[in-house]
């Protein structure tokens, strides 16, 4: 994938998400992809969440 | 200047200015009109200028001691420069009027700056705030806030 290609897909995600199409969001990230929560924060909102795992990303993305 | 060393430069509000304290270093690396745009600034916003970014350094420098901040990605096009960074710091100064908790924190953010002329002219902070209060228990968590 070129820059141009990725600046397009990450461009594409936000113009989705504000569309409210959120299975076109879930569709750019990879099965595997990890989210990085804050450090300090907390649960739920901190830690790394896997898709492979059962994140809420993996039981989104399979409706 | 190069988009290398504007890296370096961006880099400097972190390391001289925030982790060590060297206010001044804010005349050398900000122009005389830099804007400050971030959302949890005072109303009326940050003064323009070197003045400004010295506020803010002296808000959280006074509030925090012990800093520790690593740049995790500095990525650089033309005139800018994001700088993605995660800092740790312990709470040993009044902040906002919050007395000092000895709490250590951690938090994250992105400042995105651009340059003209060899200095950085405008700056985006974007920072978690959120985070930053309920470890300091000025906000509840969510699983507080539940109970």
């Amino acid at each position: 994938m070129s820059t141009h290609d990725n600046l397009t897909i990450a461009q594409g995600v936000y113009t989705a998400f504000g569309q409210g199409n959120i299975p076109a969001v879930l569709d750019v990230f990879a099965d595997d992809v990890e989210l990085h929560g804050p450090p300090g924060g907390a649960p739920p909102f901190t830690g790394i969440y896997r898709a492979r795992a059962g994140s809420g990303l993996k039981q989104a993305k399979q409706r | 200047m190069s988009i290398e060393q504007n890296k370096v430069t961006a880099g400097r509000w972190f390391r001289d200015i925030i982790t060590q304290g060297h206010l001044a270093v804010a005349d050398e690396i900000f122009a005389a009109n830099h804007i400050i745009h971030d959302p949890h600034a005072p109303p009326g916003g940050w003064p323009n200028g070197p003045e400004g970014l010295k506020m803010v350094a002296s808000v959280f420098g006074g509030g925090f001691s012990d800093w520790d901040i690593t740049l995790a990605d500095q990525i650089a096009e033309g005139d800018r420069v994001a700088t993605r960074w995660i800092a740790s710091a312990i709470h040993t100064g009044s902040l906002q009027g919050m007395p000092p908790t000895g709490t250590t924190v951690r938090v994250t953010g992105v400042n995105v700056t651009r340059f003209a002329a060899g200095k950085i002219v405008e700056s985006w902070f974007n920072f978690d705030m959120l985070t930053l209060l309920q470890q300091l228990g000025a906000i509840p968590t969510p699983e507080q806030a539940s109970r």
